[in-house]
Protein backbone atom coordinates (compact mmCIF):
# COMPACT_ATOMS: atom_id res chain seq x y z
CA UNK A 1 0.00 0.00 0.00
CA UNK A 2 2.45 2.28 0.47
CA UNK A 3 4.90 1.35 -2.60
CA UNK A 4 1.37 1.97 -4.26
CA UNK A 5 1.10 5.49 -2.81
CA UNK A 6 4.83 6.05 -3.60
CA UNK A 7 3.55 5.85 -7.36
CA UNK A 8 0.61 7.87 -6.95
CA UNK A 9 0.79 10.38 -4.34
CA UNK A 10 2.80 12.49 -7.15
CA UNK A 11 0.29 12.12 -9.85
CA UNK A 12 -2.33 14.66 -8.29
CA UNK A 13 0.33 17.26 -9.04
CA UNK A 14 -0.46 18.09 -13.37
CA UNK A 15 3.57 18.90 -13.83
CA UNK A 16 4.01 15.61 -11.82
CA UNK A 17 1.28 14.05 -14.47
CA UNK A 18 3.17 15.91 -17.54
CA UNK A 19 6.81 15.32 -16.48
CA UNK A 20 5.26 11.32 -15.98
CA UNK A 21 4.46 11.38 -20.04
CA UNK A 22 7.71 12.89 -21.14
CA UNK A 23 10.22 10.39 -19.73
CA UNK A 24 8.02 7.88 -20.90
CA UNK A 25 8.17 9.27 -24.30
CA UNK A 26 11.79 10.34 -24.23
CA UNK A 27 12.86 6.85 -22.68
CA UNK A 28 10.83 4.77 -25.50
CA UNK A 29 12.55 7.35 -28.43
CA UNK A 30 15.55 7.19 -27.21
CA UNK A 31 15.56 3.16 -26.63
CA UNK A 32 14.90 2.70 -30.11
CA UNK A 33 16.81 5.12 -32.15
CA UNK A 34 19.64 4.35 -29.64
CA UNK A 35 19.53 0.71 -30.48
CA UNK A 36 21.11 1.47 -33.70
CA UNK A 37 23.75 4.13 -31.67
CA UNK A 38 24.86 1.02 -29.74
CA UNK A 39 25.46 -1.20 -32.74
CA UNK A 40 26.88 1.63 -34.52
CA UNK A 41 29.32 2.37 -32.12
CA UNK A 42 28.05 5.94 -32.65
CA UNK A 43 28.15 7.26 -29.00
CA UNK A 44 30.68 9.53 -29.62
CA UNK A 45 28.75 11.03 -32.77
CA UNK A 46 25.02 11.00 -30.19
CA UNK A 47 26.98 12.95 -27.51
CA UNK A 48 28.71 15.38 -30.21
CA UNK A 49 24.92 16.41 -31.47
CA UNK A 50 23.54 17.00 -28.09
CA UNK A 51 26.39 19.65 -27.73
CA UNK A 52 25.89 21.04 -31.12
CA UNK A 53 22.39 21.29 -30.41
CA UNK A 54 23.22 23.81 -27.45
CA UNK A 55 23.76 27.12 -29.43
CA UNK A 56 20.74 26.57 -31.28
CA UNK A 57 18.89 26.21 -27.96
CA UNK A 58 20.25 29.62 -27.10
CA UNK A 59 19.72 31.66 -30.23
CA UNK A 60 15.87 30.51 -30.13
CA UNK A 61 15.89 31.74 -26.41
CA UNK A 62 17.44 34.89 -27.20
CA UNK A 63 15.04 35.56 -29.92
CA UNK A 64 11.75 34.51 -28.10
CA UNK A 65 11.67 31.52 -30.84
CA UNK A 66 10.79 27.82 -30.71
CA UNK A 67 13.19 26.27 -28.34
CA UNK A 68 12.17 23.36 -30.59
CA UNK A 69 13.03 24.79 -33.56
CA UNK A 70 16.15 25.98 -32.95
CA UNK A 71 17.55 22.89 -32.06
CA UNK A 72 16.25 20.72 -34.74
CA UNK A 73 18.02 23.41 -37.08
CA UNK A 74 20.81 23.35 -35.26
CA UNK A 75 21.01 19.44 -35.01
CA UNK A 76 20.20 19.39 -38.52
CA UNK A 77 22.98 21.33 -39.80
CA UNK A 78 25.30 19.43 -37.63
CA UNK A 79 24.26 16.10 -38.76
CA UNK A 80 24.45 17.30 -42.28
CA UNK A 81 28.18 18.83 -41.56
CA UNK A 82 29.70 15.24 -39.72
CA UNK A 83 28.13 13.70 -42.68
CA UNK A 84 30.12 15.92 -45.30
CA UNK A 85 33.18 15.73 -43.31
CA UNK A 86 33.21 12.08 -43.17
CA UNK A 87 33.34 11.95 -46.78
CA UNK A 88 36.41 13.75 -46.56
CA UNK A 89 38.91 11.06 -46.24
CA UNK A 90 41.83 13.70 -44.99
CA UNK A 91 39.78 14.69 -41.56
CA UNK A 92 38.93 11.53 -39.81
CA UNK A 93 35.55 11.01 -38.73
CA UNK A 94 36.44 11.23 -35.00
CA UNK A 95 38.41 14.24 -35.72
CA UNK A 96 35.53 16.28 -37.46
CA UNK A 97 33.00 15.16 -34.86
CA UNK A 98 35.43 16.84 -32.27
CA UNK A 99 36.31 19.69 -33.40
CA UNK A 100 32.33 20.80 -34.61
CA UNK A 101 30.51 19.62 -31.50
CA UNK A 102 33.16 21.56 -29.30
CA UNK A 103 33.03 24.90 -31.13
CA UNK A 104 29.56 24.32 -31.15
CA UNK A 105 29.09 24.15 -27.62
CA UNK A 106 31.60 27.14 -27.66
CA UNK A 107 29.31 29.47 -29.66
CA UNK A 108 26.49 28.41 -27.04
CA UNK A 109 28.41 29.50 -23.83
CA UNK A 110 29.55 32.85 -25.38
CA UNK A 111 25.93 33.50 -26.61
CA UNK A 112 24.27 32.92 -23.89
CA UNK A 113 27.04 34.29 -21.70
CA UNK A 114 25.22 37.95 -23.07
CA UNK A 115 21.78 36.70 -20.92
CA UNK A 116 21.43 39.06 -17.68
CA UNK A 117 21.54 36.63 -14.87
CA UNK A 118 22.20 33.73 -17.48
CA UNK A 119 23.09 30.88 -15.05
CA UNK A 120 19.77 29.59 -14.39
CA UNK A 121 18.58 29.28 -18.25
CA UNK A 122 22.11 27.58 -18.89
CA UNK A 123 21.62 24.98 -15.68
CA UNK A 124 18.11 24.69 -17.58
CA UNK A 125 19.51 24.26 -20.81
CA UNK A 126 22.13 21.78 -19.66
CA UNK A 127 20.63 19.47 -17.06
CA UNK A 128 16.87 19.73 -18.16
CA UNK A 129 14.01 21.10 -16.67
CA UNK A 130 11.39 17.66 -16.66
CA UNK A 131 8.75 19.35 -14.20
CA UNK A 132 8.45 22.76 -16.62
CA UNK A 133 7.39 20.31 -19.42
CA UNK A 134 4.16 22.35 -21.64
CA UNK A 135 1.73 20.56 -23.13
CA UNK A 136 3.53 21.81 -26.27
CA UNK A 137 6.37 19.88 -25.24
CA UNK A 138 4.58 16.74 -24.76
CA UNK A 139 3.08 17.18 -28.31
CA UNK A 140 5.97 17.76 -29.63
CA UNK A 141 7.65 14.14 -28.28
CA UNK A 142 4.60 12.58 -29.09
CA UNK A 143 4.89 13.27 -32.71
CA UNK A 144 8.93 12.61 -33.33
CA UNK A 145 8.07 9.63 -30.99
CA UNK A 146 6.03 8.49 -33.68
CA UNK A 147 8.04 10.00 -36.19
CA UNK A 148 11.06 7.55 -35.47
CA UNK A 149 9.02 4.57 -34.73
CA UNK A 150 7.75 4.85 -38.24
CA UNK A 151 10.64 5.57 -39.76
CA UNK A 152 12.79 2.84 -38.06
CA UNK A 153 9.57 0.48 -39.52
CA UNK A 154 9.67 1.26 -42.88
CA UNK A 155 13.47 1.37 -43.06
CA UNK A 156 14.26 -1.55 -41.12
CA UNK A 157 15.63 -4.17 -43.41
CA UNK A 158 18.10 -0.57 -45.41
CA UNK A 159 19.14 0.21 -42.27
CA UNK A 160 19.83 -3.30 -40.34
CA UNK A 161 21.92 -3.96 -44.11
CA UNK A 162 23.70 -0.95 -44.25
CA UNK A 163 24.40 -0.96 -40.37
CA UNK A 164 25.40 -4.83 -40.46
CA UNK A 165 27.72 -4.86 -43.88
CA UNK A 166 28.26 -1.31 -45.28
CA UNK A 167 29.78 -2.97 -48.44
CA UNK A 168 27.22 -5.15 -49.52
CA UNK A 169 24.64 -2.36 -48.90
CA UNK A 170 26.84 -0.13 -50.97
CA UNK A 171 26.86 -3.45 -53.95
CA UNK A 172 22.91 -3.67 -53.33
CA UNK A 173 23.13 -0.10 -54.58
CA UNK A 174 21.43 1.42 -51.64
CA UNK A 175 22.17 5.31 -51.09
CA UNK A 176 24.31 4.63 -48.10
CA UNK A 177 25.17 8.49 -47.55
CA UNK A 178 21.58 9.11 -47.69
CA UNK A 179 20.69 6.04 -45.09
CA UNK A 180 23.06 7.17 -42.45
CA UNK A 181 22.56 10.89 -42.97
CA UNK A 182 18.78 10.09 -42.22
CA UNK A 183 19.96 8.03 -39.20
CA UNK A 184 21.69 11.21 -38.09
CA UNK A 185 18.72 13.25 -38.34
CA UNK A 186 16.44 11.17 -36.24
CA UNK A 187 19.24 11.01 -33.57
CA UNK A 188 19.43 14.45 -33.80
CA UNK A 189 15.76 14.89 -33.40
CA UNK A 190 15.66 12.51 -30.02
CA UNK A 191 18.61 14.91 -28.52
CA UNK A 192 16.30 17.81 -29.14
CA UNK A 193 12.59 16.13 -27.51
CA UNK A 194 14.77 14.60 -25.01
CA UNK A 195 16.86 17.95 -23.78
CA UNK A 196 13.74 18.75 -21.87
CA UNK A 197 14.19 16.05 -19.66
CA UNK A 198 17.77 15.17 -18.97
CA UNK A 199 19.11 17.80 -20.70
CA UNK A 200 22.43 18.69 -23.11
CA UNK A 201 24.95 16.79 -21.23
CA UNK A 202 23.03 13.66 -20.37
CA UNK A 203 21.10 12.56 -23.09
CA UNK A 204 23.86 10.71 -24.36
CA UNK A 205 22.92 8.21 -21.01
CA UNK A 206 19.82 8.40 -22.49
CA UNK A 207 20.42 7.35 -26.20
CA UNK A 208 23.78 4.58 -25.15
CA UNK A 209 22.82 3.02 -21.92
CA UNK A 210 19.33 1.54 -22.36
CA UNK A 211 19.95 0.01 -25.61
CA UNK A 212 23.60 -1.26 -23.70
CA UNK A 213 21.95 -3.19 -21.37
CA UNK A 214 19.18 -4.52 -23.89
CA UNK A 215 21.83 -5.82 -25.70
CA UNK A 216 22.69 -8.03 -22.94
CA UNK A 217 19.28 -9.62 -22.39
CA UNK A 218 18.72 -10.69 -26.03
CA UNK A 219 20.73 -11.83 -28.92
CA UNK A 220 18.19 -10.53 -31.75
CA UNK A 221 17.45 -6.93 -33.31
CA UNK A 222 13.61 -6.98 -32.94
CA UNK A 223 13.71 -8.08 -29.23
CA UNK A 224 16.70 -5.46 -28.55
CA UNK A 225 14.75 -2.44 -29.35
CA UNK A 226 11.61 -3.51 -27.51
CA UNK A 227 13.51 -4.02 -24.61
CA UNK A 228 15.77 -0.75 -24.90
CA UNK A 229 12.37 1.47 -25.19
CA UNK A 230 11.57 -0.28 -22.09
CA UNK A 231 14.39 0.26 -20.38
CA UNK A 232 14.17 3.92 -21.24
CA UNK A 233 10.83 4.59 -20.57
CA UNK A 234 11.33 2.29 -17.10
CA UNK A 235 14.31 4.06 -16.11
CA UNK A 236 12.44 7.79 -16.62
CA UNK A 237 9.77 6.97 -14.50
CA UNK A 238 11.54 5.09 -11.06
CA UNK A 239 13.99 8.38 -11.70
CA UNK A 240 11.54 10.43 -12.15
CA UNK A 241 9.47 9.23 -8.73
CA UNK A 242 12.47 9.11 -6.73
CA UNK A 243 13.83 12.84 -7.63
CA UNK A 244 10.37 13.68 -6.60
CA UNK A 245 10.47 11.65 -2.90
CA UNK A 246 13.92 12.42 -2.12
CA UNK A 247 14.07 15.51 -3.86
CA UNK A 248 16.96 15.57 -6.02
CA UNK A 249 17.56 16.38 -9.34
CA UNK A 250 14.94 14.88 -11.96
CA UNK A 251 17.70 14.51 -14.92
CA UNK A 252 20.40 13.19 -13.11
CA UNK A 253 18.46 10.43 -11.41
CA UNK A 254 16.97 9.18 -14.18
CA UNK A 255 19.93 8.65 -16.08
CA UNK A 256 21.59 7.24 -12.52
CA UNK A 257 18.31 4.68 -12.44
CA UNK A 258 19.60 3.56 -16.32
CA UNK A 259 23.01 3.06 -15.37
CA UNK A 260 22.42 1.41 -12.48
CA UNK A 261 20.26 -1.26 -14.59
CA UNK A 262 23.12 -1.58 -16.80
CA UNK A 263 25.47 -2.27 -13.79
CA UNK A 264 23.24 -4.82 -12.64
CA UNK A 265 22.70 -6.26 -16.33
CA UNK A 266 26.15 -6.35 -16.71
CA UNK A 267 26.03 -8.96 -13.71
CA UNK A 268 22.59 -11.02 -14.02
CA UNK A 269 21.72 -11.00 -17.88
CA UNK A 270 21.70 -14.69 -19.00
CA UNK A 271 24.26 -15.37 -21.53
CA UNK A 272 26.32 -12.64 -21.67
CA UNK A 273 25.96 -11.47 -18.08
CA UNK A 274 29.45 -12.05 -15.74
CA UNK A 275 27.54 -14.16 -13.16
CA UNK A 276 26.14 -16.56 -16.02
CA UNK A 277 29.85 -16.94 -17.64
CA UNK A 278 31.17 -17.70 -14.52
CA UNK A 279 28.55 -20.51 -13.34
CA UNK A 280 28.75 -22.12 -16.88
CA UNK A 281 32.17 -22.27 -17.66
CA UNK A 282 31.63 -25.10 -20.40
CA UNK A 283 30.63 -22.55 -23.23
CA UNK A 284 32.31 -24.85 -25.90
CA UNK A 285 29.59 -27.80 -26.02
CA UNK A 286 26.97 -25.00 -27.31
CA UNK A 287 29.14 -24.97 -30.87
CA UNK A 288 28.24 -28.52 -31.74
CA UNK A 289 26.17 -28.56 -34.38
CA UNK A 290 25.52 -30.49 -37.72
CA UNK A 291 29.41 -29.96 -37.94
CA UNK A 292 30.33 -31.10 -34.95
CA UNK A 293 33.81 -31.07 -33.89
CA UNK A 294 34.63 -30.16 -37.63
CA UNK A 295 32.79 -26.15 -36.44
CA UNK A 296 35.71 -25.79 -33.86
CA UNK A 297 38.61 -26.81 -35.81
CA UNK A 298 39.69 -24.04 -38.35
CA UNK A 299 40.92 -21.75 -35.27
CA UNK A 300 38.05 -18.74 -36.03
CA UNK A 301 35.28 -20.11 -33.77
CA UNK A 302 33.48 -16.93 -31.90
CA UNK A 303 32.64 -18.73 -28.22
CA UNK A 304 30.30 -16.80 -26.49
CA UNK B 1 49.38 -14.87 -73.14
CA UNK B 2 46.20 -12.11 -74.29
CA UNK B 3 44.55 -10.48 -71.31
CA UNK B 4 41.29 -10.63 -73.58
CA UNK B 5 39.81 -13.76 -75.08
CA UNK B 6 36.63 -13.97 -76.51
CA UNK B 7 35.21 -17.84 -75.59
CA UNK B 8 31.48 -18.13 -76.19
CA UNK B 9 30.45 -20.77 -74.35
CA UNK B 10 26.96 -22.83 -74.97
CA UNK B 11 25.31 -21.42 -71.92
CA UNK B 12 24.69 -17.47 -72.59
CA UNK B 13 22.68 -15.40 -70.52
CA UNK B 14 18.98 -15.98 -71.44
CA UNK B 15 17.93 -13.50 -74.03
CA UNK B 16 21.30 -11.79 -75.02
CA UNK B 17 24.50 -12.61 -76.10
CA UNK B 18 26.88 -10.36 -73.50
CA UNK B 19 29.51 -11.81 -71.37
CA UNK B 20 29.20 -12.57 -68.06
CA UNK B 21 32.18 -9.43 -67.42
CA UNK B 22 33.26 -7.25 -70.06
CA UNK B 23 36.03 -4.80 -69.12
CA UNK B 24 37.51 -2.94 -71.87
CA UNK B 25 40.68 -0.48 -71.16
CA UNK B 26 39.45 0.16 -67.64
CA UNK B 27 41.70 2.14 -65.31
CA UNK B 28 40.97 2.12 -61.59
CA UNK B 29 42.41 3.31 -58.23
CA UNK B 30 41.71 5.01 -55.14
CA UNK B 31 42.68 8.51 -53.89
CA UNK B 32 44.33 9.63 -57.28
CA UNK B 33 46.65 6.45 -57.33
CA UNK B 34 45.41 3.91 -59.94
CA UNK B 35 45.41 0.10 -58.91
CA UNK B 36 44.43 -1.32 -62.45
CA UNK B 37 45.54 0.26 -65.58
CA UNK B 38 44.28 -0.39 -69.24
CA UNK B 39 42.74 -3.55 -68.41
CA UNK B 40 41.01 -5.48 -70.60
CA UNK B 41 39.10 -8.57 -69.30
CA UNK B 42 36.11 -10.75 -70.78
CA UNK B 43 34.86 -13.76 -68.96
CA UNK B 44 31.89 -15.92 -70.55
CA UNK B 45 29.16 -17.48 -68.55
CA UNK B 46 29.58 -20.94 -67.63
CA UNK B 47 33.34 -20.99 -65.72
CA UNK B 48 34.89 -20.49 -62.28
CA UNK B 49 37.61 -18.17 -63.01
CA UNK B 50 39.79 -17.69 -60.03
CA UNK B 51 41.40 -14.59 -59.18
CA UNK B 52 45.67 -14.28 -58.73
CA UNK B 53 48.05 -12.30 -57.61
CA UNK B 54 50.15 -10.75 -54.90
CA UNK B 55 48.15 -8.23 -51.58
CA UNK B 56 47.83 -4.99 -53.08
CA UNK B 57 47.63 -5.97 -56.36
CA UNK B 58 44.32 -5.48 -57.36
CA UNK B 59 42.31 -8.71 -56.78
CA UNK B 60 39.61 -6.99 -54.51
CA UNK B 61 39.64 -3.60 -56.72
CA UNK B 62 38.87 -5.69 -59.86
CA UNK B 63 35.71 -7.53 -57.88
CA UNK B 64 34.72 -4.28 -56.86
CA UNK B 65 35.05 -2.81 -60.21
CA UNK B 66 32.62 -5.16 -61.65
CA UNK B 67 30.21 -5.24 -58.48
CA UNK B 68 29.81 -1.18 -59.15
CA UNK B 69 31.08 0.20 -56.01
CA UNK B 70 34.24 1.13 -57.35
CA UNK B 71 34.03 3.68 -60.66
CA UNK B 72 36.34 2.78 -63.34
CA UNK B 73 38.04 5.62 -63.82
CA UNK B 74 38.35 5.34 -67.75
CA UNK B 75 37.26 2.90 -69.83
CA UNK B 76 33.85 0.77 -69.66
CA UNK B 77 32.80 -2.12 -67.13
CA UNK B 78 29.77 -4.03 -68.20
CA UNK B 79 28.05 -7.50 -66.24
CA UNK B 80 25.86 -9.61 -68.56
CA UNK B 81 26.10 -6.61 -71.12
CA UNK B 82 24.81 -3.70 -68.54
CA UNK B 83 26.84 -1.20 -67.29
CA UNK B 84 28.63 -2.21 -63.81
CA UNK B 85 26.43 0.03 -61.11
CA UNK B 86 22.84 -0.27 -63.21
CA UNK B 87 20.53 -1.87 -61.43
CA UNK B 88 20.14 -4.83 -64.11
CA UNK B 89 24.29 -5.33 -64.18
CA UNK B 90 23.80 -5.26 -59.73
CA UNK B 91 20.76 -8.04 -60.14
CA UNK B 92 23.02 -10.27 -62.18
CA UNK B 93 25.28 -10.46 -59.26
CA UNK B 94 25.53 -12.75 -56.04
CA UNK B 95 28.25 -10.80 -53.68
CA UNK B 96 30.14 -12.19 -50.98
CA UNK B 97 32.56 -9.84 -49.34
CA UNK B 98 35.63 -10.46 -47.21
CA UNK B 99 34.11 -12.36 -43.63
CA UNK B 100 36.08 -9.69 -41.94
CA UNK B 101 34.31 -6.51 -42.62
CA UNK B 102 30.96 -7.33 -40.68
CA UNK B 103 30.91 -6.79 -37.02
CA UNK B 104 29.86 -10.68 -36.30
CA UNK B 105 28.11 -9.82 -32.61
CA UNK B 106 25.73 -7.91 -34.81
CA UNK B 107 22.55 -9.51 -33.07
CA UNK B 108 21.46 -10.90 -35.80
CA UNK B 109 20.46 -14.50 -36.90
CA UNK B 110 21.45 -16.60 -39.42
CA UNK B 111 18.10 -16.64 -41.22
CA UNK B 112 18.61 -12.77 -41.22
CA UNK B 113 22.21 -12.07 -42.95
CA UNK B 114 20.57 -14.50 -45.46
CA UNK B 115 17.31 -12.78 -46.10
CA UNK B 116 19.63 -9.19 -46.12
CA UNK B 117 20.15 -10.73 -49.81
CA UNK B 118 17.01 -10.22 -50.78
CA UNK B 119 16.63 -6.28 -49.27
CA UNK B 120 18.03 -5.13 -53.26
CA UNK B 121 15.56 -7.17 -55.16
CA UNK B 122 12.78 -6.02 -52.51
CA UNK B 123 13.19 -2.55 -52.93
CA UNK B 124 11.61 0.42 -50.75
CA UNK B 125 8.67 0.11 -48.02
CA UNK B 126 8.33 -3.91 -48.69
CA UNK B 127 8.74 -6.53 -46.40
CA UNK B 128 10.30 -9.79 -47.25
CA UNK B 129 6.92 -12.78 -48.45
CA UNK B 130 6.86 -16.12 -48.63
CA UNK B 131 8.55 -16.12 -51.73
CA UNK B 132 11.56 -14.37 -50.28
CA UNK B 133 11.62 -17.00 -47.25
CA UNK B 134 11.57 -20.16 -49.49
CA UNK B 135 14.54 -18.68 -51.09
CA UNK B 136 16.16 -18.05 -48.01
CA UNK B 137 15.45 -21.80 -46.90
CA UNK B 138 16.80 -23.10 -49.88
CA UNK B 139 19.87 -21.40 -49.99
CA UNK B 140 20.56 -22.17 -46.50
CA UNK B 141 19.65 -25.61 -47.21
CA UNK B 142 21.94 -25.59 -50.23
CA UNK B 143 25.08 -24.39 -47.86
CA UNK B 144 23.95 -26.89 -45.29
CA UNK B 145 23.39 -24.50 -43.01
CA UNK B 146 19.61 -25.05 -42.28
CA UNK B 147 20.04 -26.36 -38.67
CA UNK B 148 21.61 -23.11 -37.61
CA UNK B 149 19.07 -20.95 -39.47
CA UNK B 150 17.57 -19.19 -35.70
CA UNK B 151 21.61 -19.33 -34.42
CA UNK B 152 22.79 -15.75 -33.46
CA UNK B 153 25.83 -15.18 -36.18
CA UNK B 154 28.56 -14.93 -33.52
CA UNK B 155 27.82 -18.28 -32.38
CA UNK B 156 29.43 -19.57 -35.62
CA UNK B 157 32.89 -20.91 -36.67
CA UNK B 158 34.60 -19.02 -39.45
CA UNK B 159 33.41 -21.66 -41.86
CA UNK B 160 30.10 -21.57 -40.86
CA UNK B 161 30.07 -17.71 -41.36
CA UNK B 162 31.50 -18.62 -44.90
CA UNK B 163 28.53 -20.18 -45.43
CA UNK B 164 26.47 -18.04 -44.41
CA UNK B 165 27.75 -15.42 -46.57
CA UNK B 166 27.37 -17.76 -49.97
CA UNK B 167 24.10 -18.50 -48.78
CA UNK B 168 23.16 -14.34 -48.38
CA UNK B 169 24.81 -14.76 -52.09
CA UNK B 170 22.78 -17.29 -53.37
CA UNK B 171 19.45 -15.76 -52.04
CA UNK B 172 20.30 -12.77 -54.36
CA UNK B 173 19.64 -14.20 -57.34
CA UNK B 174 22.07 -13.17 -59.42
CA UNK B 175 24.33 -15.68 -62.14
CA UNK B 176 27.24 -14.36 -61.75
CA UNK B 177 28.73 -14.66 -58.05
CA UNK B 178 31.83 -12.35 -57.22
CA UNK B 179 33.80 -13.77 -53.92
CA UNK B 180 36.62 -12.09 -52.35
CA UNK B 181 38.64 -14.54 -50.52
CA UNK B 182 36.09 -17.05 -49.56
CA UNK B 183 38.45 -19.57 -48.57
CA UNK B 184 40.62 -17.84 -45.94
CA UNK B 185 40.87 -19.41 -42.24
CA UNK B 186 37.66 -22.07 -42.97
CA UNK B 187 37.68 -25.81 -42.22
CA UNK B 188 38.16 -28.41 -45.03
CA UNK B 189 34.91 -29.48 -44.70
CA UNK B 190 33.62 -25.58 -46.03
CA UNK B 191 35.90 -25.76 -48.43
CA UNK B 192 34.24 -29.08 -50.43
CA UNK B 193 31.00 -27.08 -49.64
CA UNK B 194 32.04 -23.61 -51.26
CA UNK B 195 33.81 -25.84 -53.95
CA UNK B 196 30.63 -27.95 -54.57
CA UNK B 197 28.14 -24.86 -54.76
CA UNK B 198 30.45 -23.40 -56.83
CA UNK B 199 30.45 -26.12 -59.30
CA UNK B 200 26.56 -26.23 -59.09
CA UNK B 201 26.40 -22.48 -60.15
CA UNK B 202 28.52 -23.10 -63.12
CA UNK B 203 26.62 -26.26 -64.19
CA UNK B 204 23.46 -24.03 -63.89
CA UNK B 205 25.52 -21.51 -66.62
CA UNK B 206 26.39 -19.22 -64.21
CA UNK B 207 30.09 -17.60 -63.88
CA UNK B 208 31.76 -17.63 -60.45
CA UNK B 209 34.90 -15.11 -60.06
CA UNK B 210 36.26 -15.54 -56.91
CA UNK B 211 40.21 -13.60 -55.48
CA UNK B 212 41.65 -16.24 -53.59
CA UNK B 213 45.47 -17.11 -52.20
CA UNK B 214 45.16 -20.45 -52.24
CA UNK B 215 47.14 -21.54 -55.77
CA UNK B 216 46.67 -25.12 -55.25
CA UNK B 217 42.59 -24.83 -54.74
CA UNK B 218 42.44 -22.25 -57.96
CA UNK B 219 44.48 -24.79 -60.17
CA UNK B 220 42.21 -27.65 -58.61
CA UNK B 221 38.59 -25.80 -58.54
CA UNK B 222 38.99 -23.10 -61.81
CA UNK B 223 38.44 -23.39 -65.39
CA UNK B 224 40.02 -20.28 -66.19
CA UNK B 225 42.49 -17.79 -64.15
CA UNK B 226 42.99 -13.88 -64.08
CA UNK B 227 46.48 -13.34 -62.88
CA UNK B 228 46.56 -9.68 -61.56
CA UNK B 229 49.79 -7.64 -60.99
CA UNK B 230 48.36 -4.12 -61.38
CA UNK B 231 46.96 -4.92 -64.65
CA UNK B 232 45.74 -8.41 -65.83
CA UNK B 233 49.07 -10.62 -66.99
CA UNK B 234 47.75 -13.35 -67.93
CA UNK B 235 44.46 -14.67 -68.52
CA UNK B 236 43.38 -18.74 -69.20
CA UNK B 237 43.34 -22.20 -68.10
CA UNK B 238 45.32 -23.26 -65.19
CA UNK B 239 48.02 -24.42 -67.17
CA UNK B 240 48.23 -21.94 -68.85
CA UNK B 241 48.39 -19.56 -66.38
CA UNK B 242 50.66 -21.05 -64.02
CA UNK B 243 53.46 -20.94 -65.90
CA UNK B 244 56.75 -19.41 -64.42
CA UNK B 245 56.60 -16.83 -66.99
CA UNK B 246 53.17 -15.71 -66.22
CA UNK B 247 53.72 -16.56 -62.26
CA UNK B 248 57.16 -13.84 -62.13
CA UNK B 249 54.65 -11.22 -63.80
CA UNK B 250 52.53 -11.95 -61.33
CA UNK B 251 54.30 -12.14 -58.64
CA UNK B 252 57.49 -9.66 -59.86
CA UNK B 253 60.34 -10.56 -57.39
CA UNK B 254 58.37 -12.72 -54.69
CA UNK B 255 60.52 -15.70 -56.52
CA UNK B 256 60.12 -18.12 -53.83
CA UNK B 257 56.92 -19.14 -55.19
CA UNK B 258 57.59 -19.34 -58.35
CA UNK B 259 60.20 -22.39 -57.95
CA UNK B 260 57.23 -24.07 -55.33
CA UNK B 261 54.50 -24.34 -57.85
CA UNK B 262 56.89 -24.96 -60.61
CA UNK B 263 58.16 -27.90 -58.98
CA UNK B 264 55.08 -29.23 -57.35
CA UNK B 265 51.89 -30.59 -58.37
CA UNK B 266 50.83 -27.25 -59.57
CA UNK B 267 53.43 -27.68 -63.09
CA UNK B 268 51.81 -27.49 -66.29
CA UNK B 269 52.21 -31.41 -67.44
CA UNK B 270 50.50 -32.50 -64.00
CA UNK B 271 47.58 -29.82 -63.62
CA UNK B 272 45.88 -30.42 -67.38
CA UNK B 273 44.30 -33.33 -66.73
CA UNK B 274 43.66 -33.29 -62.99
CA UNK B 275 41.70 -30.25 -63.69
CA UNK B 276 39.57 -30.75 -66.76
CA UNK B 277 38.51 -34.07 -64.52
CA UNK B 278 37.63 -32.47 -61.61
CA UNK B 279 34.08 -30.61 -61.67
CA UNK B 280 32.41 -34.27 -60.48
CA UNK B 281 32.34 -35.53 -63.75
CA UNK B 282 30.52 -32.62 -65.34
CA UNK B 283 31.70 -31.52 -68.78
CA UNK B 284 32.04 -28.08 -68.09
CA UNK B 285 30.30 -26.39 -70.85
CA UNK B 286 31.84 -24.88 -74.11
CA UNK B 287 35.41 -25.10 -71.92
CA UNK B 288 36.10 -28.14 -72.74
CA UNK B 289 37.64 -28.09 -76.56
CA UNK B 290 39.31 -24.47 -77.63
CA UNK B 291 40.52 -22.27 -75.14
CA UNK B 292 42.76 -18.75 -76.23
Amino acid sequence: MDFFNWLTDPLQFPFMQRALVEVILMGITCGLIGTYVVLRGMAFIGDALAHAIFPGVVIAFLLHASFFLGALVFGGVTALSIGALARNRRVSEDTAIGVLFAGMFALGIVLISQVQGYTADLASFLFGNVLGVSVEDLTASLVIGALVLILLVLFHKELVLVSFDNDMAEASGLPVWLLNLGLLLLIAVTIVVSLRAVGNILVVAMLVTPAAAARLWTDRLRVMLGLSALFGALAGVLGLLVSYHANLAAGGTIVLSVTVWFGVSLLIAPRHGYLSRFLRPATKSKLAGPEGVLAQSDGHSHVH
Amino acid sequence: MQATISENSSAQAPGTGAPAVRLRDVTVGYDGTPVLAHTDLEVGWGLIVGVIGPNGAGKSTLIKTILGTLRAWEGSVEVAGYAASSREAREAIGYVPQREVVNWDFPVTVADVVMMGRTPRLGWLRFPGANDRRIVAGALDKVGMSAFADRQISQLSGGQQQRVFLARALAQGGRLLLLDEPLNGVDANTQETIGEILRGVKSEGGTVLMATHDLELAAAWCDRLVMVNHAIVGYGTPAEALRPEVLRLTYGGQVLLVPEVGNGNLGASTVVPDVHGHPGGQPPPGTTSKVL
